[in-house]
């Protein structure tokens, strides 16, 4: 008797039907996550953390606006609308002569982060300040510039063109003690997804009990010979199995109509190395340490192929690879991929580096069965994923998901590998150098664990019908481990 | 302890594989099932002539690029360009057949679906809705 008013109760049912839906909500997708997690501090209140950039993480839209502003700074005639930015708490200008009187510490993203952040005014010089290096004189800068000079601090540096625009001086001045790190720092737990795909499952799963409910409240209907207390029990099976249905389905709509925000799920992200702040930009003082160095390095000095000088447009993450005016990163960084483009079409462009692939795995000693298995692993996963547009400039700043300007910590390349790491795990490269290293590291014992973010991790390579096997780990058909970064 | 690992293996499967680890074995699987039918040979054949054996492009439109892989993944590869990926990638497929393809030549060509757009930015690749 128990047991039938359990299962004959309506809320029950609703209950039950609707219950993953209590704490499962729907999600845009991992990717949208990814890309919208960028958020920056108010400086309002104390700036939380000791995370260096993270704390003055902007948004992949907010960085555009900026950068906008900025063009429009260089180019005044282009500026036709104010797009009302806020520069709120992207006060973060200070030199190492210059002490953050609230934290005592001075020329430190970590003595930044531990003060209260407050927007930068003349008559504040001290805690904030511009130092020009020449003449010493601290340099009072309008929103525009500080809003530039804000984001390109962010990004790791103030392009040349950008400075001498603004009048500005730059260099580079690590903290004290501090050693840069070749990390990238984020890591998605990837809960989001599996939420998501648990959301989906329940979905079923009560659809799935709603219509066993019905049937069986069909056959309570058919079998009543007409005894009204049958058929009324019937009718209240098969109207509970209908209510809770309708609210299975309606539950995302009824949500989405009181907040959107309840809809999305935003994925967990684990910042690697919190405290390792590295070479940042700031104003003022000489000369060039070794973050500036290796930036120059990236942006000017890596060889290219053929006489490019051609720069992509600042969009988000240059997905057309459109040559234009560009205050972000140089078409010639580190692979060319508008010279090597320009007359190609995007398929064949992937041919090109699909056959490259193919080569250096050749090379690597892999049998015809695991170059097939790994070029296609590396054409239709790890570089989409990796590098949308196969842009072998595709840049990913240490904490920041977004693709931006090269970062010495950063990762760089068609697999977003970093820099300085040796054979096959340099991404600071022409894109040709970059598939040799990415081949290279297939190969390599205990190169599994690089290629983190290849979708479901583990792949193994493919038995070998004869000739033509590697002679290090992988050939031998052990896990290669995920792949990415 | 067997019924056990049963239900955890089910369940790792279905709730936290990697979604797009599916994707990209279908794809595998195309690629070592493909075999097209003589038919569909001799239009893959006519289509790809003008490349002479190489890949590139076999036909481009402001919202996606139909390209042509060679060996040893040799594939139709649609590149969406266009955010409305549903009718690109319904125009590009209506466009392989009015080639004369048939839905079973071109899925097991095989032919996949990349993406080129902010929309699906770092999305691997798949195949297409009608060969799933």
């Amino acid at each position: 008797m128990k047991l039938r008013y359990v299962i004959n109760n309506k809320f029950i049912w609703v209950l039950l039907l609707t219950l993953p839906l209590l704490s499962v909500q729907s999600i845009p997708s991992a990717q949208a996550v990814i890309g919208d997690a960028c958020s920056y501090v108010s400086d309002s209140g104390n700036v939380s953390g000791i995370e260096g950039y993270d704390d003055f993480c902007i948004g992949t839209e907010e960085l555009v606006q900026t950068l906008n502003l900025c063009k429009a700074k260089a180019n005044p005639s282009s500026l036709q609308e104010d797009p009302g930015i806020s520069i709120e708490g992207r006060c973060f200008l200070f030199t190492e002569d210059i002490t953050n009187t609230e934290s005592g510490d001075v020329g430190s993203v970590h003595g930044l982060a531990n003060g209260t952040a407050v927007r930068r005014d003349c008559s504040n010089l001290s805690s904030y300040a511009l130092l020009d290096p020449e003449t010493t004189q601290t340099i009072c800068l309008d929103e525009y510039q500080e809003a530039a000079v804000a984001t390109y601090i962010r990004l790791g540096s103030i392009p040349k063109a950008i400075s001498e625009t603004l009048g500005l001086y730059t260099s580079v001045v690590p903290p004290e003690g501090i050693e840069p790190t070749t990390t990238p720092s984020s890591i998605f737990l990837g809960l989001a997804p599996a939420v998501y795909n648990l959301y989906n499952w329940a979905l079923g799963i009560g659809a799935l009990l709603a219509l066993a409910i019905i049937i069986y409240g069909g056959v309570l209907y058919s079998a009543s010979a007409g005894n009204p207390s049958r058929i009324d029990e019937a009718k209240k099976w098969i109207t509970s199995a209908l209510f809770g249905l309708a609210l299975l389905f309606s539950t995302v709509i009824i949500l989405n109509v009181v907040n959107p925000r309840l809809t999305t799920l935003e994925d967990i992200e684990i910042t690697v190395n919190p405290e390792i702040s590295v070479g940042f930009s700031v104003i003022g003082g000489g000369g060039e340490d070794e973050d500036a160095a290796c930036r120059a390095e990236a942006l000017q000095d890596v060889t290219t192929y053929g006489n490019c000088s051609n720069f992509y447009v600042a969009d988000t993450a240059d997905f057309n690879l459109t040559p234009g005016p560009n205050m972000l990163a140089r078409a010639d960084n580190f692979g060319d991929p508008y010279c090597h483009r320009q007359n190609l079409t995007l398929s064949s462009y992937k041919e090109m580096v699909k056959n490259a692939i193919v080569a250096e795995l050749e090379d690597q000693g892999f049998c015809a069965e695991n170059i097939e298995h790994l070029t296609n692993i590396f054409i239709s996963s790890v570089i989409p994923r990796e590098a949308p547009s196969f842009n072998p400039n595709a840049l990913r700043l240490r904490g920041d998901p977004g693709l931006k300007v090269p970062e010495c910590t950063g990762a760089w390349g068609l697999f977003q590998m970093g820099k300085d790491q040796g054979e096959g795990r340099t991404g600071d490269v022409p894109w040709i150098e970059q598939v040799h290293h990415a081949a290279v590291k297939v190969n390599q014992v205990g190169g599994e664990g690089y290629w983190a973010t290849w979708p479901g991790g583990i792949p193994r390579l493919v038995s070998c019908s004869s000739q033509g096997s590697p002679s290090a780990g992988p050939g031998s058909g052990q896990p290669l481990g995920p792949i990415g970064d | 302890m067997g019924i056990s690992l049963l239900i955890g293996l089910v369940v790792y499967w279905t709730f936290f594989r990697d979604p797009y680890v599916k994707d990209l074995e279908q794809i595998m699987g195309r690629l070592d099932k493909g075999q097209l039918s003589e038919e569909g040979l001799r239009i893959k054949e006519e289509i790809t002539a003008h490349l002479q054996g190489k890949g590139g492009s076999l036909v481009q439109s402001p919202d996606f690029e139909i390209g042509y892989l060679t060996p040893p993944i040799e594939q139709f590869n649609i590149i969406i360009m266009s955010e409305n990926e549903k009718i690109a990638e319904d125009t590009a497929i209506a466009w392989l057949k009015s080639r004369g393809f048939s839905e079973v030549d071109i899925c097991d060509m095989p032919t996949t679906i990349s993406f080129a757009n902010q929309k699906s930015a770092g999305r691997p690749d798949r195949l297409p809705e009608i060969c799933k």
